[in-house]
């Protein structure tokens, strides 16, 4: 595969060159798997969001206005692919209080010698609708206001999931350090 | 905790990348995303191609060999005044021809004079009989019959016993140019046009001919090789012409469904296929994933000089003779290209590639029939009392008839070019040098060339071995400006030369050599990256 460039590849797509095309997939293909696979159940579904994530980038890119990360909008792309998949009855408006939570801190030693690979097995362990809040808010950066819009929940809920979501991952990462101390 | 260990994933799963086989999620992406029309321009390039072939071959094998007859009818008559009479009327005259006269019907006689036939190219003469108009002469392998539709030739039918079948060559023949009144030419041959030649010759026994030579008759080539379309319209019953909507929606469906079935299995069958090439590339190392391999069909016409060596000084006479009976046509080339392009432009072109050299052999001959026909042949006018007698008897009438045979000669040639070249230049437009080799694989010869005795000699079936069965290696010099039409199909024009080659075996009393001056145009399919 020739190198080419981003902003090649952009005008090549835009021209619906095939070689283009086929670079972009070969270029963005392993960073936007990693993306698919933190929302998909597993890696066949994964493949799928892939694939149609994919498709509807090459459709929508004679239409893609320059501003912005051009990855940060495939990476919209993928991730809308992915939520329109999932079981949006999952998502049930339900509040957890912060005081039902016991508080305990983790230290940054236990998570900094984990690698993206353990991160990802980590985050995928919770139940799918509190990793889908988690990984949109705390590694995409969407606010509460955009991940209800996007999920058609209240606000609320999405504040109380991902609370929750944190709260089982402090409990993940404490048993990591556990066994980590054990060993 | 919470604000670092997500800043702390947020970091690790940016960068973080799944490796994934890419080579089979592009296969089953493409047929989605690629508009169909690219698919259908190179369809349609293929079809178009095929077809340039089709009707090239159909030209090619429909170009048989080609007689040619050409007819000139010389006729004659004569007037004299009171002190002239008709030379040829009477058969005492000094310069009388040299038939014997025959009047009055005593004696029915068709005088078999042998007259010269002459082959104008080839400077071959020959002797032959003729008889009156209407007979049939067969000779050197084609024949003709001489017919004449002229009232006055039915006129001297009736009259044959008065008729002088006369015959000889026309330089026998002159006149007395200010008595000669032209007569009406007899038709002859099929439905040709005429022209009228200015020449006029003459005798001394005041007698002329005039010449009216016809155009050559050529048969329209096309007119062989192209099938009538009426032939490719077959008669289709009237229920099956017709659908109803709702029928041609239902096929649509069912096709578009059978359509995209067969995608998807060809998606998955290439998948396969793509993973299997994948691990093999990777064996292969980087050098093979820095070329490209592409697929050409081209066809080419060239101009063929031939140079044609006489081994001795006795056999320039020869040259000449095959010099001037035979003419170069234009040499057709049909190729099929595999390229090999590298990242530095380079290129190696090879495949098969046909080449036909034609060349046009042609030989004529000459008949001259001279007979009689009544007529006035001569006006006595009485100065003193104004009388005029009108005193009819025989005239002169001369017929000369052309031959012309030609027949098409060709070398069919199969070479394997082996071309190196370079390329330079931006798409869409860019430019090439490249030179090479053309290993001849097989030479075969067909038609008919003149021996140095003067009698015609086989080229296909080449009794003494004059010719090669192969020729060898020819270097080979060119050009070529390349279009994009888009990153993967290519057309080109592309010029060159081809260094003489013999094509003549020792025993050949020639030294015979070809060499190729023109052009070639296809198209190009490159791959993508193997």
């Amino acid at each position: 595969m020739k190198n080419y460039t981003e902003q090649q590849i952009i005008i090549g797509c835009q021209q619906q060159n095939p070689r283009f095309q086929k670079a972009l997939v070969e270029l963005y293909s392993g960073t936007l798997m990693a993306i698919s696979l933190r929302y998909a159940r597993d890696e066949s579904a994964a493949k799928d969001i892939l694939q149609d994530a994919l498709i509807k980038i090459l459709r929508a890119i004679p239409e893609y206005q320059e501003q912005g990360s051009f990855k940060a909008w495939m990476k919209r792309i993928v991730i809308n692919t992915a939520l329109k998949q999932l079981d949006k009855s999952s998502f049930k408006n339900e509040l957890y209080t912060i005081e039902d939570l016991p508080d305990q801190s983790v230290q940054p030693e236990v998570y900094n010698s984990m690698a993206a690979a353990e991160l990802m097995e980590l985050i995928k362990s919770i139940p799918e609708h509190y990793r889908t809040i988690f990984n949109l808010h705390a590694i995409e950066g969407y606010s509460h206001r955009e991940i209800s819009q996007l999920l058609h929940i209240e606000e609320s809920t999405s504040r109380s999931q991902l609370t929750r979501a944190r709260h089982m991952l402090r409990k993940l990462l404490l048993n990591h350090e556990t066994i980590k101390m054990r060993i | 905790m919470n604000q670092e260990f997500e800043k702390y994933a947020r970091q690790e799963l940016d960068q973080f990348e799944v490796p994934i086989d890419t080579e089979a999620l592009w296969l089953n992406i493409e047929p989605i995303v690629q508009p169909k029309k690219d698919n259908r321009r190179i369809i349609w390039f293929f079809f178009s191609g095929l077809l340039i072939g089709a009707v090239a071959i159909s030209l090619f094998f429909n170009r048989s060999k080609i007689n040619v007859i050409e007819s000139t009818d010389t006729s004659i008559i004569t007037t004299t005044n009171s002190s002239q009479t008709l030379a040829a009327a009477d058969p005492s005259s000094p310069v009388a021809p040299e038939v014997i006269l025959q009047k009055d019907g005593i004696k029915q006689q068709t005088d078999h004079t042998p007259i010269k036939e002459t082959n104008n190219q080839a400077k071959k003469q020959s002797t032959l009989y003729t008889s009156r108009p209407g007979a049939i002469t067969e000779k050197a392998g084609f024949k003709s019959s001489v017919q004449s539709t002229d009232t006055e030739l039915n006129n001297a039918e009736k009259l044959k016993d008065d008729a002088i079948v006369l015959a000889g060559v026309s330089k026998g023949l002159n006149v007395e140019n200010d008595n000669v009144i032209p007569k009406k030419p007899t038709e002859t041959g099929s439905s040709l046009v005429g022209i009228i030649e200015d020449s006029e010759e003459e005798n001394d026994r005041g007698i002329s001919k005039v010449l009216i030579t016809e155009n050559e008759m050529i048969p329209n080539r096309w007119e062989q090789a192209l099938i009538p379309f009426s032939s490719f319209l077959s008669p289709v019953e009237s229920d099956k012409r017709f659908a109803s909507a709702t029928d041609v929606i239902e096929g649509i469906k069912a096709r578009n469904n059978a359509e995209m079935l067969a995608t998807k299995e060809k998606a998955m069958a290439e998948a396969k296929a793509a993973a299997a090439k994948n691990k093999s590339k990777k064996r292969r190392g980087s050098f093979l994933n820095d070329i490209q391999f592409g697929l050409g069909l081209y066809g080419g016409i060239s101009r063929s000089t031939t140079e044609l060596d006489p081994r001795g000084v006795q056999n320039t006479e020869y040259e000449l003779l095959r010099v001037n009976s035979e003419k170069q046509l234009e040499t057709l080339h049909a190729g099929l290209n595999a390229l090999i392009v590298s990242e530095q432009n380079l290129y190696l072109r090879t495949g098969v590639e046909y080449t036909r050299i034609g060349s046009l052999f042609s030989r004529s001959s000459e008949r001259v029939e001279t007979d009689s026909v009544p007529g006035i042949v001569e006006i006595q006018i009485n100065q003193v009392t104004g009388d005029t007698n009108f005193i009819e008897g025989n005239l002169l009438r001369t017929k000369t008839t052309r031959y012309i045979k030609k027949s098409y000669n060709y070398f069919h040639l199969v070479d394997v070019p082996i071309i190196l070249g370079y390329n330079f230049g931006s798409e869409p437009l860019t430019f090439g040098v490249e030179a090479g080799i053309y290993a001849n694989i097989m030479i075969k010869s067909k038609g008919e060339i003149f021996r140095e005795d003067g009698d015609f000699y086989d080229k296909g079936e080449d009794p003494n071995g004059w010719y090669k069965n192969n020729l060898g290696i020819s270097p080979f010099i060119g050009c070529n400006v390349s279009y994009h039409l888009n990153d993967n199909l290519r057309i080109h024009f592309s010029p060159g030369f081809r260094f003489p080659s013999v094509f003549s075996t020792s025993t050949n009393p020639l030294q015979e050599r070809h060499a190729n001056l023109g052009v070639q145009a296809g198209v190009r399919y490159i791959f993508d990256n193997y």
